[in-house]
């Protein structure tokens, strides 16, 4: 309890005043002449021991009706006030807008329950308080503004299918939070306080930072396409997709999901799969193009995850010609993938030529096609290396083969895109040696860690650089049955040239674009411009157009996986995750309404004090004078009885 | 009011009819006077008008003549004979008779020389003096005689009852010089009274009777006991009637300077209740003896008085 006007309360020391008169009432020296004073003495015997009694009971009355007003004067304050009537708060409300906000009660949105209690805070502002408002995926929206500033900032937030950590936001919303001894400051936050969005714990609050947890309680359960792994089809089809699906929270009953695979708006393929577990589609025959595809399944908590989408790139057979002996393995294996539609091998140069395959010859100056990509295999004998590294040198390529060999037979280690790449042996190797700073990576090594397939840009041009010629006596690739597909991917995949499925960015996540792109049309339709050169982060779940002039190009977005797990942190858990020392946390909007604004100044008792004092004064006037004599007092004023 | 000039226009005589009506006015008002012969004169006269009876009709059976009918003579009295030879009223007038003698006992204690209000209230002795003068002019102008006996604790002053005329002013004197002093004993003074009053009579008490109550009880049974017809006016004060505020003081008996400290608003009820007990226990025991009693505040005019000591002489015959 505290005390509005302090100095009012030493009226209290008037109580001395009654008890004072009470006592010195019994020393009195005023002396009347009474002649009837007989009648006088018949009423006070009768009536001595109650008046006695009332003469205390009236003391204490008196005393208790000036203690009464003083503490009436002083205006007690006490319990929790109204939350208008408080101290000058700042006060930072952190708005989780992450995807797992989405979930729809069924009064609305979690996210729309939960900015309903933020404006409940904004409507309890005083004049002297100021706001922040911090969304959990986003900037700040409104800095030391008022409440009419923070409301609109609230209002401002906007739902997202991104993820983001509390935890960071609280230390930026400490940050954000001037210390002032006069002032009182929270933050505020609003959240379903999802586990996976709480996995760091923060270090402790600083002293006289209330933080406040806003809970809407909700279902936790939830189904998901947490991941899509996806091999890209060639421009002869094929291609697989497995989809990681999951359900969160207890389901009893639901052992499976059924899920979808949707290309370009129409479902192709239906699996059903255990949770967890993959669901695996087969990619039909695509045409050329960019390819709008989903994996979903039925709609369950939260919606963003219930479709995971991505987008497969279909190219046309790339044109390629093979310099070399014409009864090579490489030609014949060449010639197997034109056969399947995977390229076109061309036996004269064009200007359209995509790819030069040159295995072991030293003509490799004569006449390149501009642009062409290049698949350098040296020649199996000796003599010749030195001439294949002086053309390296002329086009630019900054690799050269040493004539050292390896000693015995060595692993190539293991690719994704081949299959069975690891049970080729190596015998004779090349050393491959790197001469000047170079952008380039090396795709294969041996087992040994030394460099077998590089790759880089020289001249303009894309190159591959095998350390290896592919012959029997060099390496096994030649006979083995993973030759076919990793001539495939030499000259579909790692040349670039083939169809891929560039990887579903996380909602939220920033992601590169084409660095002329001006502008991104979201699945809701809304045009955003972008820079190009500029991070861009997506913050909706779906494909993204993203525009460049004339050109566009998809960009698919998924919802992160640390969102579908919808479990929460309890209150004590969460505060405690989030550094503050101790829980403030409300569930429903009583609750609220009654944790916020901390320091209240509580409520006036002196009304009851009032009411108290009227009372006692009331029954002071009563007790004073009784029953008949009030008429009679009326009636008379004393005699100051004398004889004459 | 002004007291001085409501005084003059009494004594020039031209003051309107009701305002000589001596008797309705405030009694402060009339000691302001100071002639307390004038005052009597006009209390009674003023009185008798009231009562709208010939001032000289006597309550003696001898017829003397008639006279013209005057309006306010009671029709009782008019001779219907001499109405019927003369078509005029007349009215039988009869020789007045002298056949009682009155006493007027006035207590004359320290506690009548009080006033709860000095200057707006008279003192119970004032009040007494002018009780007993207006009773004499009205017995002495009735053909009464009437005597004087003025007590404290003892015999201050005796005059006996005589009819003349002249003998008013005897009386009149006696009251003027009264001052109170003393304790009271009324039983003394009323237990004399009995054994000088040979002939059967009426003993007016005009007192306070804040008096030994045992004493004065057994006083007044033995003056019944000797025969004689008793009027107790109980004289008080309004302040002694109703205990007015006085606040937390020691209020104490001037007569013998007994104390109490008291708070007046506290006793207010049950004081009020003691002087009622009081007056209830007069009224009984008079009643049981065959006298009569009558309280009286000194704020009240004289004419209830008056009429009062009537109605017990009309008794008398």
């Amino acid at each position: 309890m505290t005390l509005l006007h302090p100095w009012a309360a030493s009226l209290a020391l008037l109580a001395i005043v009654p008890l004072a008169l009470h006592l010195l009432r019994r020393e009195t020296r005023r002396r009347v002449a009474f002649p009837a004073i007989r009648y006088l003495q018949s009423a006070h015997r009768s009536s001595a021991r109650a008046l006695r009694l009332r003469d205390r009971l009236l003391m204490v009355l008196r005393v208790a009706l000036l203690l009464a007003l003083a503490a009436a004067a002083a205006v007690p304050l006490v319990g929790r006030g109204d939350a208008a009537d408080h101290r000058p708060t700042d006060v930072v409300l952190i708005l989780d807008n992450t995807a797992s906000m989405n979930r729809v009660l069924t009064d609305g949105s979690l996210l729309a329950r939960q900015r309903e209690r933020g404006l409940a805070v904004l409507r309890n502002a005083g004049p002297g308080d100021r706001f922040w408002v911090l969304p959990a995926v986003g900037g700040p929206l409104t800095t030391a503004g008022g409440a009419g500033e923070a409301i609109a900032g609230l209002l401002r937030v906007e739902a997202t299918d991104a993820t983001a950590s509390l935890g960071p936001r609280v230390r930026e919303a400490v940050r954000m939070l001037p210390p002032d001894p006069d002032r009182t400051r929270e933050i505020h936050v609003f959240s379903d306080f999802q586990a996976t969005g709480l996995t760091d714990s923060q270090p402790p609050l600083p002293d006289h930072v209330h933080l406040l947890l806003s809970r809407v309680p909700a279902e936790e359960t939830n189904g998901a396409v947490l991941r899509v792994a996806v091999t890209p089809p060639g421009p002869a089809g094929g291609g697989d997709v497995a989809a990681e699906l999951a359900l969160f929270g207890e389901q009893p009953g639901r052992d499976t999901v059924q899920a979808r695979l949707v290309l370009d708006d129409e479902t192709v393929a239906i699996a059903r799969s255990e949770t967890p577990g993959l669901a695996v589609f087969r990619l039909p025959v695509l045409a050329a193009g960019e390819h709008r595809a989903a994996v979903e399944i039925p709609p369950s908590g939260l919606r963003a995850d219930d479709r995971r989408p991505f987008v497969v790139r279909v190219v046309e057979p790339p044109r390629v010609r093979h310099e070399g002996p014409s009864d090579s393995y490489v030609r014949r294996g060449l010639a197997t993938l034109a056969a399947a539609g995977s390229l076109i091998l061309w036996s004269e140069e064009r200007e359209e030529l995509d790819v030069w395959v040159i295995e072991g010859t030293d003509e490799l100056a004569a006449g390149l096609a501009g642009g062409a990509g290049l698949v350098l295999i040296p020649p199996a004998e000796e003599v010749l290396l030195a001439r294949f590294n002086v053309n390296l040198e002329r086009h630019g390529i900054p690799w050269r083969l040493a004539a050292e060999v390896a000693s015995g037979e060595l692993g190539l280690e293991s690719s994704p895109d081949v299959v069975g790449l690891e049970r080729a042996r190596v015998t004779r190797r090349h050393r491959l040696v790197r001469h000047g700073v170079m952008v380039d990576s090396v795709l294969l090594r041996t087992s040994d860690g030394a460099p077998w397939l590089v790759s880089g840009e020289a001249s303009g041009r894309r190159y591959l650089l095998v350390a290896s010629s592919f012959d029997p006596a060099s390496t096994s690739l030649p006979v083995d049955a993973a030759m076919v597909p990793f001539l495939e991917a030499l000259l579909l995949r790692w040349t670039g040239l083939g169809g891929n499925v560039p990887p579903t960015s996380p909602a939220g996540t920033t992601v590169l674009l084409d660095a002329d792109a001006d502008s991104v049309r979201a699945p809701d339709g809304l045009v955003v411009p972008v820079d190009g050169r500029a991070p861009y982060a997506p913050r909706e779940t779906g494909i993204h157009r993203v525009f460049a002039g004339d050109r566009v190009t998809l960009l698919a977005v998924g919802a992160p996986a640390a969102e579908s797990d919808l479990a929460e942190l309890d209150d004590a858990s969460a505060a405690d995750r989030l550094g503050a020392p101790a829980t403030v946390a409300a569930s429903t909007n009583e609750e609220w309404a009654d944790v916020i604004y901390r320091e209240r100044r509580g409520r006036s008792a002196s009304p009851h004090f009032l009411l108290a004092a009227l009372l006692l004064a009331v029954a002071e006037m009563f007790l004073a004078t009784p029953g008949a004599d009030r008429s009679a007092a009326r009636r008379a004023s004393f005699p100051e009885g004398a004889g004459r | 009011m002004d007291v001085n000039r409501r005084a003059r226009e009494i004594e020039l005589g031209t003051a309107s009819r009701d305002a000589r009506r001596a008797d309705r006015l405030d009694p402060a008002e009339l000691a302001a006077l100071g002639n307390l012969e004038l005052v009597a004169r006009n209390i009674v006269e003023g009185f008798l008008i009231g009562l709208h009876r010939s001032p000289h009709r006597g309550f003696s059976v001898e017829f003397a003549e008639h006279r013209p009918y005057v309006p306010g003579d009671d029709v009782r009295f008019v001779d219907w004979r001499m109405f019927a030879r003369s078509d005029r009223y007349y009215i039988k007038q009869y020789e007045e008779e002298t056949n009682l003698r009155a006493y007027l006992a006035v207590d004359a204690s320290r506690s009548m020389d009080w006033s709860s209000e000095p200057g707006r209230i008279v003192t119970k002795l004032e009040y007494a003096r002018l009780v007993a003068a207006s009773l004499a002019h009205l017995l002495l102008r009735q053909g009464d005689a009437a005597g004087l006996i003025a007590f404290d604790s003892r015999i201050r002053g005796r005059i006996e009852p005589r009819a003349t005329r002249r003998h008013l002013g005897t009386l009149l004197r006696a009251l003027e010089r009264l001052d109170g002093a003393g304790t009271t004993d009324a039983g003394g003074a009323l237990r004399e009274v009995a054994l000088r009053m040979r002939r059967r009579g009426l003993v007016i008490l005009i007192s306070d009777l804040l008096v030994d109550w045992k004493t004065s009880l057994l006083a007044l049974r033995f003056l019944r006991h000797r025969r004689h017809e008793v009027l107790v006016l109980h004289l008080m004060d309004p302040g002694e009637r109703d205990l007015p505020q006085a606040g937390d003081a020691v209020f104490f008996d001037p007569e013998d300077e007994e104390g109490l400290r008291a708070d007046s608003a506290s006793l207010r009820s049950r004081y009020r209740r003691a002087v009622d007990d009081a007056i209830r226990a007069w009224r009984l025991e008079c009643r049981r003896m065959g006298a009569d009693y009558q309280p009286f505040t000194t704020d009240t005019p004289l004419g209830p008085v008056l009429g009062r000591y009537l109605e017990r002489r009309a008794r008398l015959g």
